[in-house]
């Protein structure tokens, strides 16, 4: 495109003054955009936030059952008399408030337990940063989760300062807060320490003016005092009054000169310190809040997850098997079996069909080499060609001897007969197994959406059960008997395939081959069956 | 920043997005209805970047390129809403009040945007992609479905009423005291 560029003055101011103009965007445009370019990350952020909230809860329960954090009941109300509120100050507990409500809306209203109480907080007449905290406890301090804005400490002694308010963005008229209570048995409410909290109420205000003042589950005698600076204590803290019989409260409140307080009265905004405590926050800067609050808190993405996928696959194979004996152990020759046939020359076998499926984590090691290790079932199975009898044979099996490692002829009985004659069957030997594969894979080439790989798996194998024809001993029968069949195997696969990326997931298909490196059987048996099933794998993978 | 974008690394989409967002939502901003709504097109526009970095062949500034997507994101959003007809705008037209009082009398450029946003859609769209963008008539007329013709005298009469809002917000000089003035002609 060409930018033309005209002589005209009201053209070239028009053009200059809209290429000063600028806006910034919301966070949520930045989000969505991530989050349609990164689809599989997407659910991450959620997965972490939501473990975020659940350790933030939980931190709180404990907490609140400690015996040094009273349990902090947070309760809002619409005031009626706003206007006769100083409810401004305690940006920093509003801040607390909100973002409790945000992380668990829940237990904020159902006033229970929601979170250590983090601090009492200077009064201010209006809301403003920098608001000042008279004690904080800093066991909550340090539970707090850290968003935009540090709380300013000061105004007590021996609190350590941790730094200012910077974000007033949720600065409300229509605040809800929570506050801590105060030990004031010691009358040392000044110079009190964090550990000292041990009990925490809420105030409302009722449409009389006349505030419901409730308390924790752990509420106790002890109680706080606050006033306003007609006391001429300008450290007041807030009021916090929960038993009017507490002799402690008027002698605190007089040592300290400070006026003593009705239990729950709260009249005009100039006179004493109030909370005004709304059941309806801004609903824009609490919306705002809480869409920020996983994005500003999402973790950030650890390295392992960009070289981390999970693959399901499937494979359905044909399964072989192959015999072996020791030749000592072959038979006289008979019309059937001639001198020196082998035991997989003497039975008439099919291939049968047999599936794999199992779940893999991969991790790339490299740009061109992978890892991977999961979990596997699988089904083989093959078809034996044999007849019935008429009636149950007497044959034997030879097995070796575990004492003596000589062979022995034990006897069984069946009614299968190792022929193929016109009314032959097919018998199946089949086993159900659970398997560990444990592999890597090398990119043999490709480019960002089409690769092509190969790869090598090692099967530790549990063979859960199945079944087994057994050759007797002189190869004219079969014997069935699945308490031969090894219970622990391992198997080898190898594979190639081709990996096609899509926008959300990978797709991986190719031949695979699986071999069997132990006998089926166990070592008494004295023919050997090795197993291999050829299929094709399909894979999906996607990544964490 | 370029490299890391064609490899979709999220941390050289969010520079190049933080970079060139504030710009190109003032280009959406002159085009939508509302904030709400220059947002979401900023929004489709960059995925788009993105999705089509590959195609950037590094002929003439990525601003330009950038530009170009998020204003044809912006037409075909509005397109979406409204058919641009030159019949229906010039009935709205002589029946438009623009509402000065809603003009922030600070910053002028803020100012200049927020006149132009008090046009008709249809002559704010024109007066935007020939005045502001650059783009030819023809290519006007072809991105709206309009006649070239239309497009010229949408443009003409925006230009007209614009200037009519810019000299009562007295950010412009009336013309003939433009005039006056550059001739030393005192008025």
């Amino acid at each position: 495109m060409e930018r033309k560029f005209y002589t005209n003055d009201f053209e070239q101011l028009l053009k200059d003054k809209t290429d000063e103009f600028r806006m910034y965007p919301s966070k949520r445009v930045w989000h969505s955009i991530y989050n349609d370019l990164h689809p599989g990350r997407k659910w991450p952020s959620i997965a972490v936030s939501m473990v975020l909230v659940i350790v933030l809860l939980m931190m709180g329960y404990w907490n609140n059952n400690s015996s040094k954090a009273p349990a902090l009941t947070a309760i809002a109300t619409t005031p009626k008399n706003t206007t006769t509120i100083t409810a401004k100050a305690n940006v920093a507990a509003h801040n607390i408030a909100l973002q409790q409500a945000a992380i668990s809306p829940i237990a904020y209203q159902n006033q229970t337990t929601i979170q250590q109480p983090f601090g009492i907080y200077k009064n201010n007449t209006e809301a403003k940063p920098n608001s000042s905290l008279i004690a904080a406890n800093k066991n909550a301090l340090a539970q707090q989760p850290a968003i935009n804005w540090n709380i300013a400490l000061g105004q007590f002694n021996n609190i350590a300062s941790t730094g200012t308010i910077t974000n007033t963005s949720l600065l409300n008229n229509s605040t809800l807060f929570s506050i801590s209570g105060v030990d004031n048995k010691n009358n040392t409410r000044n110079t009190e320490t964090p550990d000292e909290f041990d009990n925490a109420v809420a105030l409302q205000q009722t449409e009389n003016s006349k505030p419901l003042m409730t308390t924790s589950a752990n509420s106790k005698s002890k109680t706080a005092v606050a006033t306003d600076k007609r006391g001429g204590n300008k450290n007041a803290g807030l009021l916090v009054n929960t038993d009017k019989n507490n002799t402690d409260i008027n002698s605190a409140a007089g040592n300290n000169n400070a006026d003593k307080v009705d239990d729950v009265t709260i009249s005009s905004a100039t006179a004493k310190t109030a909370l005004a405590v709304n059941k309806k926050a801004t609903a824009e800067q609490d919306k705002a809040f809480i869409d920020n609050y996983a994005f500003y808190n999402k973790s950030k993405r650890k390295k392992w997850q960009d070289r981390t996928a999970l693959e399901f696959y499937i494979t359905p194979s044909v399964g072989y098997r192959h015999l072996t004996n020791d030749a000592k152990y072959n038979p006289p020759p008979t019309a059937s079996f001639a001198a020196g046939m082998s035991a997989n020359e003497s039975v008439n076998q099919k291939p049968g069909l047999g599936v794999e499926a199992g779940l893999d984590i991969i991790y790339s090691l490299a740009k061109n080499l992978r890892v991977k290790a999961g979990v596997q079932i699988n089904y083989t199975n093959y078809a034996v060609t044999a007849e019935e009898t008429s009636h149950p044979v007497l044959t034997t099996l030879t097995l070796t001897n575990p004492n003596t490692g000589f062979p022995d002829l034990h006897p069984a009985t069946t009614t299968l007969a190792n022929t193929s004659g016109p009314d032959a069957i097919k018998i199946h030997n089949k086993t159900y197994q659970f398997s560990l594969p444990i592999g890597a894979a090398l990119k043999l080439s490709g480019n960002n959406k089409l690769e092509w790989y190969a790869g090598a798996t090692i099967q530790p194998t549990f063979v859960i059960g199945g079944k087994a024809y057994l050759l007797s001993s002189d190869r004219k029968n079969y014997v069935a008997d699945a308490s031969l069949i090894r219970k622990w195997n391992v198997n080898s696969g190898i594979e190639t395939y081709i990996s096609y990326k899509f926008d959300n997931f990978t797709l991986q298909a190719g031949p695979q081959v699986r071999y069997q490196l132990f006998s089926t059987y166990s070592t008494n048996y004295t023919v050997t069956e090795k197993l291999y099933n050829v299929g094709v794998k399909i894979g999906i993978l996607k990544n964490f | 920043m370029l490299a890391g974008c064609l490899k979709n690394n999220a941390a050289a989409q969010e520079a190049l997005y933080s970079r060139f967002s504030p710009r190109m939502l003032g280009v959406c901003y002159r085009f939508a209805k509302n904030r709400e709504d220059a947002e979401d097109m900023l929004q489709e526009g960059f995925i788009k970047v993105f999705t089509q970095m590959h195609q950037y062949r590094n002929e003439g500034a990525l601003e330009g390129w950038i530009r170009r997507i998020i204003v044809h994101t912006c037409i075909n959003n509005l397109k979406k809403n409204k058919k641009f007809s030159d019949s229906l705008d010039i009935i709205h037209a002589h029946s438009v009040h623009i509402n000065e009082e809603l003009i922030p009398s600070i910053m002028q450029a803020k100012q200049v945007v927020e006149c132009i946003r008090m046009l008709p859609l249809g002559y704010r769209t024109v007066l935007n992609l020939y005045a502001i963008e650059g783009f030819p008539h023809k290519e006007i007329a072809g991105m709206l479905d309009i006649e070239e013709s239309t497009s010229r005298s949408q443009y003409t009469r925006a230009k007209a009423m614009l200037e009519e809002i810019l000299v009562r917000k007295k950010i412009i000089q009336k013309p003939k005291e433009r005039m006056r003035t550059a001739s030393g002609t005192e008025g």
